[in-house]
Protein backbone atom coordinates (compact mmCIF):
# COMPACT_ATOMS: atom_id res chain seq x y z
CA UNK A 1 0.00 0.00 0.00
CA UNK A 2 1.17 3.03 -1.14
CA UNK A 3 1.91 6.26 1.33
CA UNK A 4 -1.02 7.86 -0.40
CA UNK A 5 -3.27 4.82 -0.25
CA UNK A 6 -2.52 4.74 3.77
CA UNK A 7 -3.13 8.43 4.07
CA UNK A 8 -6.89 7.87 1.90
CA UNK A 9 -7.58 5.25 4.17
CA UNK A 10 -6.96 6.95 7.37
CA UNK A 11 -8.85 10.22 6.48
CA UNK A 12 -11.50 8.31 5.39
CA UNK A 13 -12.11 5.25 8.02
CA UNK A 14 -10.11 6.00 10.61
CA UNK A 15 -10.18 9.52 11.60
CA UNK A 16 -14.28 9.31 11.50
CA UNK A 17 -13.59 7.06 14.40
CA UNK A 18 -11.93 9.64 17.17
CA UNK A 19 -15.00 10.48 19.05
CA UNK A 20 -15.29 6.70 19.87
CA UNK A 21 -11.47 5.96 20.19
CA UNK A 22 -11.02 9.05 22.56
CA UNK A 23 -13.80 7.68 24.40
CA UNK A 24 -12.29 4.55 24.80
CA UNK A 25 -8.71 5.92 26.19
CA UNK A 26 -10.60 8.21 28.61
CA UNK A 27 -12.25 5.34 29.72
CA UNK A 28 -9.62 2.99 30.08
CA UNK A 29 -6.65 5.71 30.76
CA UNK A 30 -6.17 6.75 34.34
CA UNK A 31 -3.89 10.20 33.11
CA UNK A 32 -6.23 11.81 30.85
CA UNK A 33 -2.99 14.20 29.47
CA UNK A 34 -1.47 11.44 28.10
CA UNK A 35 -4.87 10.79 25.84
CA UNK A 36 -3.13 12.61 22.62
CA UNK A 37 0.12 11.09 23.08
CA UNK A 38 -1.75 7.42 23.23
CA UNK A 39 -4.10 8.52 20.31
CA UNK A 40 -1.31 9.49 18.06
CA UNK A 41 -0.01 6.20 18.27
CA UNK A 42 -2.81 4.17 17.95
CA UNK A 43 -2.88 5.77 14.58
CA UNK A 44 1.05 5.52 13.87
CA UNK A 45 0.64 1.68 15.04
CA UNK A 46 -2.85 0.93 12.88
CA UNK A 47 -0.90 2.73 9.32
CA UNK A 48 2.04 0.75 10.26
CA UNK A 49 -0.52 -2.23 10.07
CA UNK A 50 -2.31 -0.89 7.22
CA UNK A 51 0.97 -0.66 4.69
CA UNK A 52 0.64 -4.16 4.28
CA UNK A 53 -2.89 -5.05 4.96
CA UNK A 54 -6.06 -2.95 5.40
CA UNK A 55 -8.30 -4.13 8.26
CA UNK A 56 -11.63 -6.06 7.21
CA UNK A 57 -13.39 -4.19 10.30
CA UNK A 58 -11.60 -0.64 10.89
CA UNK A 59 -13.49 -0.06 14.09
CA UNK A 60 -12.53 -3.47 15.80
CA UNK A 61 -9.12 -2.96 14.43
CA UNK A 62 -8.70 0.01 15.93
CA UNK A 63 -9.77 -0.50 19.35
CA UNK A 64 -8.27 -3.73 19.82
CA UNK A 65 -4.81 -1.51 18.63
CA UNK A 66 -5.76 0.91 21.24
CA UNK A 67 -5.87 -2.24 24.00
CA UNK A 68 -2.65 -3.45 22.41
CA UNK A 69 -0.96 -0.02 23.46
CA UNK A 70 -2.94 0.54 26.64
CA UNK A 71 -1.50 -3.22 27.80
CA UNK A 72 2.09 -2.41 26.56
CA UNK A 73 2.27 1.08 28.53
CA UNK A 74 0.54 -0.68 31.92
CA UNK A 75 3.43 -3.53 31.41
CA UNK A 76 6.21 -0.55 30.92
CA UNK A 77 4.62 1.04 33.43
CA UNK A 78 4.47 -1.87 35.89
CA UNK A 79 1.79 0.79 37.35
CA UNK A 80 -1.15 -1.77 38.26
CA UNK A 81 -1.04 -6.20 38.23
CA UNK A 82 -0.87 -6.67 34.72
CA UNK A 83 -3.46 -9.32 34.80
CA UNK A 84 -6.08 -7.36 36.39
CA UNK A 85 -5.73 -4.22 33.77
CA UNK A 86 -5.89 -6.36 31.27
CA UNK A 87 -9.18 -8.19 31.98
CA UNK A 88 -10.82 -4.83 32.43
CA UNK A 89 -9.73 -4.19 29.13
CA UNK A 90 -10.74 -7.04 27.39
CA UNK A 91 -14.10 -6.22 28.67
CA UNK A 92 -14.52 -2.63 27.53
CA UNK A 93 -13.45 -3.70 24.21
CA UNK A 94 -16.27 -6.43 23.92
CA UNK A 95 -18.92 -3.05 24.20
CA UNK A 96 -20.06 -2.50 21.32
CA UNK A 97 -20.06 1.10 20.20
CA UNK A 98 -21.98 1.88 16.89
CA UNK A 99 -19.41 3.12 13.79
CA UNK A 100 -20.36 6.60 12.27
CA UNK A 101 -21.81 6.71 9.37
CA UNK A 102 -21.10 9.64 7.37
CA UNK A 103 -23.47 9.72 4.45
CA UNK A 104 -25.04 13.16 3.71
CA UNK A 105 -22.74 14.98 5.94
CA UNK A 106 -21.94 17.42 3.65
CA UNK A 107 -25.42 19.14 3.95
CA UNK A 108 -24.64 20.32 7.26
CA UNK A 109 -20.89 20.77 7.23
CA UNK A 110 -20.06 24.49 6.34
CA UNK A 111 -22.71 25.16 10.09
CA UNK A 112 -20.80 22.83 11.60
CA UNK A 113 -17.62 24.50 10.37
CA UNK A 114 -19.22 27.85 11.68
CA UNK A 115 -20.01 26.76 14.93
CA UNK A 116 -16.44 25.14 15.32
CA UNK A 117 -14.96 28.47 14.07
CA UNK A 118 -16.64 30.17 16.74
CA UNK A 119 -15.17 28.20 19.72
CA UNK A 120 -11.87 29.11 19.30
CA UNK A 121 -10.10 32.24 21.03
CA UNK A 122 -11.19 35.37 19.09
CA UNK A 123 -7.61 36.31 17.45
CA UNK A 124 -7.45 33.13 16.32
CA UNK A 125 -10.39 32.78 15.36
CA UNK A 126 -10.12 35.89 13.40
CA UNK A 127 -7.11 35.23 11.67
CA UNK A 128 -8.92 31.79 10.82
CA UNK A 129 -11.75 33.84 9.49
CA UNK A 130 -8.98 35.87 7.64
CA UNK A 131 -7.69 32.94 6.16
CA UNK A 132 -10.85 30.92 5.22
CA UNK A 133 -13.12 33.62 4.55
CA UNK A 134 -11.88 36.49 3.10
CA UNK A 135 -9.02 34.28 1.34
CA UNK A 136 -5.74 36.28 2.37
CA UNK A 137 -2.37 35.09 2.99
CA UNK A 138 -0.49 34.92 5.52
CA UNK A 139 1.22 38.31 5.50
CA UNK A 140 -1.96 40.01 4.26
CA UNK A 141 -3.37 38.90 7.74
CA UNK A 142 -0.56 40.50 9.57
CA UNK A 143 -1.05 43.42 7.86
CA UNK A 144 -4.76 43.61 8.46
CA UNK A 145 -4.22 42.69 12.33
CA UNK A 146 -1.44 44.32 12.58
CA UNK A 147 0.35 41.80 14.14
CA UNK A 148 3.69 40.55 13.21
CA UNK A 149 3.84 37.44 10.33
CA UNK A 150 5.48 35.28 13.60
CA UNK A 151 1.91 36.19 15.76
CA UNK A 152 -0.06 34.87 12.46
CA UNK A 153 1.97 31.89 12.24
CA UNK A 154 0.85 31.12 15.82
CA UNK A 155 -2.82 31.96 15.40
CA UNK A 156 -2.96 29.91 12.43
CA UNK A 157 -1.03 26.86 13.97
CA UNK A 158 -3.32 26.70 17.11
CA UNK A 159 -5.97 27.53 14.92
CA UNK A 160 -5.65 24.75 12.56
CA UNK A 161 -4.75 22.09 15.57
CA UNK A 162 -7.91 23.87 17.73
CA UNK A 163 -10.24 22.75 14.55
CA UNK A 164 -9.11 19.37 14.52
CA UNK A 165 -9.66 18.76 18.05
CA UNK A 166 -13.17 20.32 17.34
CA UNK A 167 -14.09 18.92 14.24
CA UNK A 168 -12.80 15.17 14.30
CA UNK A 169 -13.76 15.18 18.35
CA UNK A 170 -16.88 15.75 17.88
CA UNK A 171 -19.49 12.67 17.70
CA UNK A 172 -20.82 12.21 13.79
CA UNK A 173 -24.14 14.43 13.62
CA UNK A 174 -26.13 12.35 11.05
CA UNK A 175 -27.10 8.88 10.69
CA UNK A 176 -25.99 8.19 14.05
CA UNK A 177 -26.99 4.43 15.21
CA UNK A 178 -30.31 3.13 14.42
CA UNK A 179 -31.35 0.98 16.98
CA UNK B 1 9.86 1.54 25.56
CA UNK B 2 11.50 2.34 28.74
CA UNK B 3 10.12 3.58 32.00
CA UNK B 4 12.03 6.87 32.28
CA UNK B 5 10.67 7.78 28.98
CA UNK B 6 7.09 8.41 30.05
CA UNK B 7 6.92 11.67 31.35
CA UNK B 8 8.02 13.32 28.04
CA UNK B 9 5.54 11.42 26.21
CA UNK B 10 2.97 13.65 25.91
CA UNK B 11 5.21 16.32 25.08
CA UNK B 12 6.44 14.31 22.38
CA UNK B 13 3.21 13.76 20.59
CA UNK B 14 1.98 17.70 20.98
CA UNK B 15 5.59 18.66 19.54
CA UNK B 16 5.25 16.45 16.68
CA UNK B 17 1.59 17.73 16.07
CA UNK B 18 2.70 21.87 16.51
CA UNK B 19 5.34 20.76 14.20
CA UNK B 20 2.51 18.99 11.88
CA UNK B 21 0.64 21.72 12.11
CA UNK B 22 3.56 24.56 10.94
CA UNK B 23 4.43 22.83 7.93
CA UNK B 24 0.77 22.54 6.80
CA UNK B 25 0.16 26.51 7.69
CA UNK B 26 3.14 27.05 6.09
CA UNK B 27 2.28 25.93 2.76
CA UNK B 28 -1.12 26.93 2.80
CA UNK B 29 -1.06 30.37 3.93
CA UNK B 30 2.42 31.53 3.04
CA UNK B 31 3.58 32.49 -0.35
CA UNK B 32 7.04 31.46 -1.52
CA UNK B 33 6.44 26.97 -1.10
CA UNK B 34 9.06 25.98 -2.71
CA UNK B 35 10.43 22.43 -4.12
CA UNK B 36 13.34 22.48 -1.62
CA UNK B 37 9.89 22.76 1.00
CA UNK B 38 8.22 20.04 -0.33
CA UNK B 39 11.26 17.42 0.22
CA UNK B 40 11.57 18.40 3.60
CA UNK B 41 8.21 18.08 4.69
CA UNK B 42 8.48 14.56 2.43
CA UNK B 43 11.29 13.23 4.36
CA UNK B 44 9.86 14.67 7.66
CA UNK B 45 7.00 12.69 6.99
CA UNK B 46 8.89 9.64 5.86
CA UNK B 47 10.41 9.61 8.86
CA UNK B 48 8.29 8.36 11.40
CA UNK B 49 4.10 7.23 11.28
CA UNK B 50 3.62 9.81 14.28
CA UNK B 51 4.48 12.39 11.98
CA UNK B 52 2.76 11.32 8.81
CA UNK B 53 -0.40 10.50 10.88
CA UNK B 54 -0.11 13.95 12.77
CA UNK B 55 -0.01 15.55 9.48
CA UNK B 56 -2.75 13.65 7.24
CA UNK B 57 -4.97 14.73 10.76
CA UNK B 58 -4.35 18.10 10.12
CA UNK B 59 -4.44 18.15 6.85
CA UNK B 60 -7.62 16.29 6.61
CA UNK B 61 -9.06 19.88 9.12
CA UNK B 62 -7.06 22.09 6.83
CA UNK B 63 -9.55 20.52 3.53
CA UNK B 64 -12.31 20.67 5.31
CA UNK B 65 -11.39 24.09 6.75
CA UNK B 66 -11.70 24.85 3.18
CA UNK B 67 -14.99 24.59 2.48
CA UNK B 68 -15.43 28.14 4.86
CA UNK B 69 -14.57 30.49 1.79
CA UNK B 70 -18.45 29.35 0.64
CA UNK B 71 -19.03 32.05 3.29
CA UNK B 72 -16.78 34.33 1.61
CA UNK B 73 -18.84 37.93 1.15
CA UNK B 74 -21.22 36.97 3.54
CA UNK B 75 -21.71 39.00 7.66
CA UNK B 76 -19.60 36.45 8.68
CA UNK B 77 -16.53 39.04 9.79
CA UNK B 78 -19.20 40.99 12.51
CA UNK B 79 -18.57 38.80 15.21
CA UNK B 80 -14.71 38.85 15.04
CA UNK B 81 -15.19 42.51 14.50
CA UNK B 82 -16.73 43.35 17.84
CA UNK B 83 -14.36 41.11 19.74
CA UNK B 84 -11.26 43.31 18.73
CA UNK B 85 -10.26 46.78 17.51
CA UNK B 86 -11.86 47.67 14.14
CA UNK B 87 -9.72 47.59 10.64
CA UNK B 88 -8.67 50.40 8.15
CA UNK B 89 -11.41 49.78 5.17
CA UNK B 90 -10.23 49.29 1.90
CA UNK B 91 -8.32 46.48 0.01
CA UNK B 92 -5.18 45.36 0.94
CA UNK B 93 -3.88 43.56 -1.76
CA UNK B 94 -0.55 43.42 -1.90
CA UNK B 95 1.19 43.89 -4.85
CA UNK B 96 1.95 40.53 -6.02
CA UNK B 97 1.57 38.44 -9.04
CA UNK B 98 -0.85 35.47 -8.01
CA UNK B 99 -1.63 33.66 -4.83
CA UNK B 100 -3.20 30.40 -4.27
CA UNK B 101 -5.59 30.40 -1.73
CA UNK B 102 -6.84 27.24 -1.06
CA UNK B 103 -4.59 23.75 -1.14
CA UNK B 104 -4.95 20.05 -0.82
CA UNK B 105 -7.50 17.61 -0.83
CA UNK B 106 -7.92 14.46 0.96
CA UNK B 107 -6.12 12.41 -1.40
CA UNK B 108 -3.78 14.02 -3.98
CA UNK B 109 -1.35 16.93 -2.97
CA UNK B 110 -1.46 20.21 -4.70
CA UNK B 111 1.23 20.71 -7.46
CA UNK B 112 3.25 23.10 -7.25
CA UNK B 113 5.84 24.45 -9.68
CA UNK B 114 8.45 27.08 -10.47
CA UNK B 115 6.79 29.58 -12.94
CA UNK B 116 7.55 27.38 -16.98
CA UNK B 117 8.82 28.53 -19.42
CA UNK B 118 5.35 29.97 -21.28
CA UNK B 119 3.85 33.48 -19.88
CA UNK B 120 1.94 32.62 -16.53
CA UNK B 121 1.57 30.17 -13.24
CA UNK B 122 0.80 27.38 -13.35
CA UNK B 123 -1.82 25.42 -11.13
CA UNK B 124 -3.17 22.01 -10.57
CA UNK B 125 -5.24 20.03 -8.19
CA UNK B 126 -4.75 15.85 -8.13
CA UNK B 127 -7.44 13.45 -8.20
CA UNK B 128 -9.78 14.46 -5.27
CA UNK B 129 -8.27 17.65 -5.05
CA UNK B 130 -10.28 21.27 -5.18
CA UNK B 131 -8.50 24.51 -4.54
CA UNK B 132 -9.28 28.42 -5.53
CA UNK B 133 -6.60 30.50 -6.93
CA UNK B 134 -7.23 34.08 -6.04
CA UNK B 135 -5.88 36.56 -9.05
CA UNK B 136 -4.66 39.74 -8.11
CA UNK B 137 -7.18 41.78 -10.77
CA UNK B 138 -9.89 40.54 -7.74
CA UNK B 139 -11.49 37.49 -9.62
CA UNK B 140 -11.09 33.91 -8.70
CA UNK B 141 -11.00 30.36 -9.95
CA UNK B 142 -12.01 27.37 -8.31
CA UNK B 143 -10.23 24.17 -9.57
CA UNK B 144 -12.14 20.81 -9.16
CA UNK B 145 -10.38 17.50 -9.15
CA UNK B 146 -7.64 16.63 -11.63
CA UNK B 147 -7.42 19.65 -13.12
CA UNK B 148 -4.78 21.92 -14.85
CA UNK B 149 -4.47 25.93 -15.75
CA UNK B 150 -2.12 28.26 -16.43
CA UNK B 151 -2.86 31.70 -14.99
CA UNK B 152 -1.02 34.88 -16.71
CA UNK B 153 -3.20 38.21 -14.61
CA UNK B 154 -1.12 41.18 -14.96
CA UNK B 155 -1.67 44.50 -15.57
CA UNK B 156 -3.45 45.11 -19.66
CA UNK B 157 -3.51 41.52 -19.80
CA UNK B 158 -6.03 38.75 -18.18
CA UNK B 159 -5.44 35.47 -19.78
CA UNK B 160 -5.95 31.70 -18.47
CA UNK B 161 -5.20 28.42 -20.48
CA UNK B 162 -6.78 24.78 -19.38
CA UNK B 163 -4.97 22.58 -19.68
CA UNK B 164 -7.49 19.60 -18.37
CA UNK B 165 -10.38 19.09 -15.81
CA UNK B 166 -13.06 22.01 -14.67
CA UNK B 167 -12.87 25.23 -13.51
CA UNK B 168 -15.50 28.01 -12.04
CA UNK B 169 -14.46 31.68 -13.14
CA UNK B 170 -16.00 34.45 -10.81
CA UNK B 171 -14.04 37.20 -13.28
CA UNK B 172 -14.27 41.09 -11.69
CA UNK B 173 -15.30 42.78 -15.05
CA UNK B 174 -12.66 45.30 -16.37
CA UNK B 175 -13.90 46.87 -19.94
CA UNK B 176 -10.41 48.00 -21.06
CA UNK B 177 -9.54 44.16 -19.82
CA UNK B 178 -11.23 41.44 -21.26
CA UNK B 179 -10.62 37.98 -19.50
CA UNK B 180 -9.79 35.40 -22.07
CA UNK B 181 -10.53 31.89 -21.23
CA UNK B 182 -8.31 29.01 -23.82
CA UNK B 183 -9.24 25.72 -23.73
CA UNK B 184 -9.15 22.72 -25.99
CA UNK B 185 -8.61 25.18 -29.41
CA UNK B 186 -11.77 27.28 -28.12
CA UNK B 187 -11.35 30.73 -26.57
CA UNK B 188 -14.21 32.03 -23.77
CA UNK B 189 -13.90 35.96 -23.72
CA UNK B 190 -16.12 37.66 -21.14
CA UNK B 191 -16.41 40.84 -19.89
CA UNK B 192 -17.57 40.64 -16.10
CA UNK B 193 -19.15 36.89 -15.28
CA UNK B 194 -19.57 33.94 -13.61
CA UNK B 195 -19.00 30.33 -15.18
CA UNK B 196 -18.06 27.40 -15.65
CA UNK B 197 -15.86 25.26 -17.83
CA UNK B 198 -15.17 21.42 -17.98
CA UNK B 199 -12.46 19.95 -20.27
CA UNK B 200 -13.20 16.37 -21.32
CA UNK B 201 -11.49 14.47 -24.28
CA UNK B 202 -12.74 15.96 -27.34
CA UNK B 203 -15.17 18.34 -25.72
CA UNK B 204 -15.69 21.45 -23.75
CA UNK B 205 -18.55 22.87 -21.95
CA UNK B 206 -19.28 26.23 -20.64
CA UNK B 207 -22.06 26.79 -18.15
CA UNK B 208 -22.88 30.77 -18.05
CA UNK B 209 -24.21 31.75 -14.56
CA UNK B 210 -24.27 35.41 -15.08
CA UNK B 211 -23.00 38.23 -17.43
CA UNK B 212 -22.69 37.82 -20.54
CA UNK B 213 -19.53 35.58 -22.18
CA UNK B 214 -18.70 34.72 -26.11
CA UNK B 215 -17.31 31.55 -27.18
CA UNK B 216 -15.07 30.77 -30.20
CA UNK B 217 -13.29 28.24 -32.03
CA UNK B 218 -9.72 29.48 -32.98
CA UNK B 219 -8.25 25.96 -34.06
CA UNK B 220 -6.57 26.92 -37.00
CA UNK B 221 -8.27 25.07 -40.05
CA UNK B 222 -11.70 24.71 -38.49
CA UNK B 223 -15.29 26.15 -38.97
CA UNK B 224 -15.18 29.23 -36.98
CA UNK B 225 -18.23 28.70 -35.28
CA UNK B 226 -19.06 31.05 -32.32
CA UNK B 227 -21.95 31.63 -29.94
CA UNK B 228 -22.63 34.52 -26.90
CA UNK B 229 -24.06 33.30 -24.00
CA UNK B 230 -26.35 35.14 -21.42
CA UNK B 231 -27.06 33.06 -18.26
CA UNK B 232 -28.27 29.87 -17.65
CA UNK B 233 -26.55 29.14 -21.09
CA UNK B 234 -24.75 25.44 -21.75
CA UNK B 235 -22.83 25.75 -24.84
CA UNK B 236 -21.32 22.28 -26.02
CA UNK B 237 -18.27 22.74 -28.22
CA UNK B 238 -16.47 19.92 -29.73
CA UNK B 239 -14.05 20.50 -32.86
CA UNK B 240 -16.39 20.60 -35.57
CA UNK B 241 -19.84 21.66 -33.62
CA UNK B 242 -21.41 24.43 -30.76
CA UNK B 243 -24.37 23.90 -29.38
CA UNK B 244 -25.86 26.16 -26.53
CA UNK B 245 -29.26 25.25 -24.67
CA UNK B 246 -30.78 26.79 -21.54
CA UNK B 247 -30.91 25.00 -18.08
CA UNK B 248 -33.11 26.13 -15.60
CA UNK B 249 -31.33 27.60 -12.55
CA UNK B 250 -31.64 24.66 -10.02
CA UNK B 251 -30.61 21.76 -12.31
CA UNK B 252 -27.25 24.65 -13.17
CA UNK B 253 -26.66 24.59 -8.80
CA UNK B 254 -26.30 20.50 -8.92
CA UNK B 255 -24.32 20.73 -12.04
CA UNK B 256 -22.05 23.25 -9.89
CA UNK B 257 -22.65 21.78 -6.28
CA UNK B 258 -18.68 20.33 -7.11
CA UNK B 259 -17.36 23.54 -5.62
CA UNK B 260 -19.06 22.67 -2.54
CA UNK B 261 -17.94 19.58 -2.01
CA UNK B 262 -20.86 17.82 -3.01
CA UNK B 263 -22.22 15.59 -5.94
CA UNK B 264 -26.00 16.32 -6.39
CA UNK B 265 -27.63 13.01 -8.83
CA UNK B 266 -31.29 13.52 -10.00
CA UNK B 267 -32.50 10.32 -12.06
CA UNK B 268 -28.86 9.94 -13.18
CA UNK B 269 -28.11 6.41 -14.07
CA UNK B 270 -25.73 4.64 -12.04
CA UNK B 271 -23.84 4.03 -14.82
CA UNK B 272 -23.31 7.49 -14.86
CA UNK B 273 -23.12 8.23 -11.77
CA UNK B 274 -20.07 5.80 -11.73
CA UNK B 275 -18.11 7.77 -14.38
CA UNK B 276 -18.61 11.13 -12.50
CA UNK B 277 -17.68 9.57 -8.78
CA UNK B 278 -14.50 8.27 -10.53
CA UNK B 279 -13.29 11.62 -11.21
CA UNK B 280 -12.61 12.25 -8.01
CA UNK B 281 -11.24 9.10 -6.37
CA UNK B 282 -8.25 6.84 -7.52
CA UNK B 283 -10.41 4.09 -5.85
CA UNK B 284 -12.66 3.52 -9.14
CA UNK B 285 -16.32 2.57 -9.09
CA UNK B 286 -17.12 -0.31 -12.09
CA UNK B 287 -20.74 -1.13 -12.80
CA UNK B 288 -21.06 -4.68 -13.74
CA UNK B 289 -23.79 -5.16 -16.41
CA UNK B 290 -25.84 -3.01 -18.92
CA UNK B 291 -28.51 -3.23 -17.02
CA UNK B 292 -27.68 -2.57 -13.59
CA UNK B 293 -26.14 0.70 -15.47
CA UNK B 294 -29.32 1.86 -17.03
CA UNK B 295 -30.48 1.93 -13.15
CA UNK B 296 -31.33 5.64 -12.00
CA UNK B 297 -30.42 6.81 -8.54
CA UNK B 298 -31.19 10.28 -6.90
CA UNK B 299 -28.13 10.88 -4.37
CA UNK B 300 -26.37 13.38 -3.14
CA UNK B 301 -22.30 12.31 -2.62
CA UNK B 302 -19.68 14.53 -0.69
CA UNK B 303 -16.54 14.53 -3.26
CA UNK B 304 -14.32 13.36 -0.46
CA UNK B 305 -16.05 10.35 0.27
CA UNK B 306 -17.00 8.18 -2.67
CA UNK B 307 -17.53 5.75 -0.95
CA UNK B 308 -20.55 6.77 1.00
CA UNK B 309 -22.54 5.99 -2.57
CA UNK B 310 -21.09 2.71 -2.22
CA UNK B 311 -22.65 2.22 1.10
CA UNK B 312 -25.69 3.52 0.03
CA UNK B 313 -25.94 1.29 -3.12
CA UNK B 314 -25.54 -1.59 -0.71
CA UNK B 315 -27.33 -0.51 1.89
CA UNK B 316 -30.63 1.35 0.07
CA UNK B 317 -30.54 0.18 -3.34
CA UNK B 318 -29.86 -3.20 -2.22
CA UNK B 319 -27.21 -3.80 -5.00
CA UNK B 320 -23.87 -6.27 -4.36
CA UNK B 321 -20.81 -4.15 -3.50
CA UNK B 322 -17.62 -5.86 -3.93
CA UNK B 323 -14.17 -4.45 -2.98
CA UNK B 324 -11.02 -5.64 -4.72
CA UNK B 325 -8.51 -2.98 -2.97
CA UNK B 326 -8.60 -0.27 -5.98
CA UNK B 327 -11.82 -1.14 -7.60
CA UNK B 328 -15.05 -1.53 -6.04
CA UNK B 329 -18.05 -3.72 -8.40
CA UNK B 330 -21.20 -2.84 -8.26
CA UNK B 331 -23.25 -5.23 -9.23
CA UNK B 332 -27.38 -6.74 -8.92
Amino acid sequence: MSARDVAAWFVREVLPLEPVLTQYLHRNWHNSSEIVDLRQEVYARVCLAAQKQFPDETQRFVLATARNLLIDRLRSARAIPFERATDALMLDLASDIPGPDRIAIARDELRRLQVALDQLPPRCREAMVFAHIEGLTGHEIAQRMNISPQTVSAHLNNGLRLLANILHGEEPAEGKAKP
Amino acid sequence: MSDNALPNRKDDATAIEERAADWLQRRRYWKGWSEADQKALDAWLAESMNHAVAFWRLEATLDRAERLSALHGEQFQRRADKSSKRYPGGALRLAVAVGVVAVAAAIGYPMWRPAPQPAGQFYATGIGGRATVQLTDGSSIELNTNTAIRADVRAGRRYVSIEKGEAFFDIVHNAKSPFVVDVDGHRITDLGTKFAVRDEPGRVEVTLLEGRASIASVRPGTQGHSAILTPGDVAVATADSLSVEQRLKPTLAKELSWRHGLLVFDGAKLSDVAEELNRYSSEKIVVAGDETGKLTIDASVPTDDVRAFTRVAREVFGLHVQDRGNEIVISR
